[in-house]
């Protein structure tokens, strides 16, 4: 599924730059913009999602839920259970093609998502995570 | 239900209308809503050639603005049961919004020169959960009537007979804020004239001569140009700064604190202490060199958008910076210093970034205008200074319940938060840092703020990160 979100993102993104390279610039300056915007592409769409998928990693335990993701920039956030205000699951278009879904859980300072888990894995999560977030007494 | 226990007669039970102030306070807001056609059928009328009718087209506007305002009140109720506030509102859309007692976190009240003139409040109702919504305005409010509110509310009088801490900003010290406040954001207002002119001179292509009549000749008369209005727009940002924050005061009463604040409109609000998550001593471009800072309170579940309320306090000494804080937010309170630092490797890191960036526009000047290039040495000493100021304000300390972490983005900024408040808290690598070993740690606090520090040694980021956990 990362491979087609890729694929939806670069490809209009590619396209346009490969369109206003060949036209604006034209010649071989526009040629190198556009094969290196066509490597790129191919990179994000190959290459990219697999890293993706890779290095994804997350873990809820009792106190605290841990993530760690990044395809260039590696990142590990821990969400501290007491503030999780609500879980969701989300589905897209293009989730659901797949039968994945995506447990979204939201802190006051913004949300954060477990993307791509089975749908019935989300849904499990998701009650897991609601169980385990008591009501703050503070926020 | 009778006795000792009994509930004392509500007198605000039945639904009343707002004071009649509203009508006209009312009225301004659809003005000020209906402003922009008003001024174009205004305009249209008086360009017809009839003068006459540019007065009628702004006659009936006004009637409309009248009717609005006079509908707006007569249709709004409020009132205040044993459960619930309960407001009504609208003429045609009938809107009814029921705030349980409980989820009333604040009762928060601004002044406007007009309510100010007939002697009344325009009451903030605040709910937890921060955003647009958790805030319901009751125009027009008697002082006497937000008193009974809150006092059957069991909330506080907003007046405090001895309060623990009171804190007040003087003439002085509101001079100062406001010359040494405006930061580069003072410069876009500047850069969108400057652009909407480009856009006009670009865009038209048959120049009659007399466009340029009006553009200086000379690149002395263009840098008095943009200083000018670098200098307008630097004073319209004083102004503002002195409407605001004239005759702040914060005061410290209980579990709560009081701000106070505005000149033509004052401002009260309240904030209770246990939604403070940390306080941020900034220290501005303009306030660094004199060892000035402002005082700024992050929040979570607060509904305050404007500046005021997200201020503690607008203008302190850096050295007093945590002796303010102890005295306003007792459960931040300790030292700020010192700190560990980032380690002396990491200082090419933190010169290397701002480098690059300046290398963009350095390469540009070398091919497109090389005698320019004092402009490159320019750019480039001052990215590597940037970069100095910045591994040097790296900071970070950890006391039992509190961590202060230290960084400069341009202006060096101070988190002071508590521990166990922090809505997330995380270590990051580029894959350079991983290769030399070095990380970034970084927390969320409150609605709004995310701090970092980069490049610490990574064993010393893990080590920060595991305290954090625990």
């Amino acid at each position: 599924m990362f491979t087609l979100e890729a694929l939806l993102a670069a490809a209009p993104a590619a396209g346009v730059v490969i369109a206003l390279a060949l036209g604006v610039l034209g010649g071989a300056a526009g040629a190198a913009v556009a094969l290196a915007a066509l490597a790129v592409a191919i990179a994000a769409v190959v290459v990219a999602p697999r890293v993706r998928l890779r290095r994804f990693r997350y873990e809820v335990r009792d106190d605290e839920i841990d993530l760690q993701r990044g395809i260039v920039v590696q990142t590990r956030t821990l969400v501290p259970m007491v503030r999780v205000q609500h879980v969701d699951v989300r589905r897209t278009v293009l989730s659901r093609m797949f039968g994945l879904a995506a447990v979204v859980f939201h802190t006051a300072a913004g949300a954060n998502d477990i993307p791509a888990l089975r749908d019935a894995d989300a849904a499990a999560i998701r009650d897991r995570i609601a169980d385990l977030a008591r009501t703050p007494e503070v926020l | 239900m009778d006795g000792p226990a009994a509930v004392a007669p509500n007198p605000l039970g039945a639904p009343r209308r707002p004071h009649p102030a509203a009508i006209a306070i009312e009225a301004l807001r659809s003005l000020r809503e209906m402003a922009l056609p008003l001024v174009v059928a205004v305009v249209l009328g008086a360009g017809s050639g009839n003068g006459g009718r540019a007065v009628v087209y702004g006659l009936v506007g006004l009637v409309i603005v009248l009717v609005t305002g006079l509908a707006r009140w007569w249709t709004t109720t409020w009132s205040l049961d044993e459960h619930a506030l309960r407001h009504r509102s609208g003429l045609l859309s009938r809107d009814e919004r029921v705030i349980p007692r409980e989820r009333i976190s604040s009762l928060d009240t601004v002044q406007g020169p007009l309510q100010r003139l007939f002697g009344v409040l325009e009451l903030r109702v605040q709910t937890p959960g921060g955003g647009r919504s958790a805030e319901l305005a009751l125009r027009a409010v008697t002082r006497r009537d937000a008193e009974t509110l809150r006092r059957a509310l069991g909330h506080a009088a907003e007046r405090a007979e001895a309060p623990d801490a009171r804190l007040r900003l003087g003439s002085g010290a509101l001079l100062v804020s406001a010359l040494t406040g405006p930061q580069l954001g003072v410069l876009v207002p500047v850069i969108g004239a400057i652009g909407a002119v480009a856009q006009e001179v670009v865009s038209d292509v048959t120049l009659s001569p007399s466009t340029f009549d009006g553009l200086p000749d000379t690149v002395l008369g263009w840098v008095a140009l943009v200083g000018a209005a670098v200098g307008l727009a630097w004073l319209v940002s004083i102004a503002g700064a002195v409407l605001t924050f004239s005759g702040f005061e914060v005061v410290r009463d209980g579990e709560r604190l009081r701000i106070r604040s505005g000149l033509l409109s004052r401002r009260a609000a309240t904030l209770p202490l246990s939604r403070v998550q940390g306080v941020r001593i900034v220290e501005g471009l303009l306030r660094e060199p004199f060892g000035l800072a402002s005082l700024r309170v992050e929040t979570a579940g607060y509904a305050g958008q404007a500046a005021v309320t997200q201020t503690l306090f607008p203008l302190v000494r850096r050295r007093d910076a945590a002796a303010v804080v102890d005295l306003l937010v007792p459960a931040l309170a300790g030292p700020l210093e010192p700190l560990h630092g980032a380690p002396r490797r990491a200082l090419r890191p933190y010169v290397a970034v701002p480098v690059l960036v300046a290398a963009v526009p350095s390469v540009a000047i070398a091919v497109l205008a090389p005698a320019a290039w004092p402009a490159i040495v320019a750019l480039i000493a001052g990215a590597v200074a940037l970069g100095v100021l910045r591994h040097r304000a790296a900071g970070w300390r950890l006391d039992e319940d509190r961590i202060v972490l230290r960084s400069r983005r341009i202006a060096r900024t101070t988190l002071v938060a508590s521990v166990r408040r922090l809505q997330e808290h995380g270590i990051r690598q580029t894959p350079l840092q991983r290769r030399i070993a070095l990380a970034d740690v970084g927390v969320a606090v409150g609605s709004r703020h995310r701090a970092h520090v980069r490049h610490l040694e990574e064993a010393t980021a893990l080590r920060l990160l595991g305290c954090l956990r625990s």
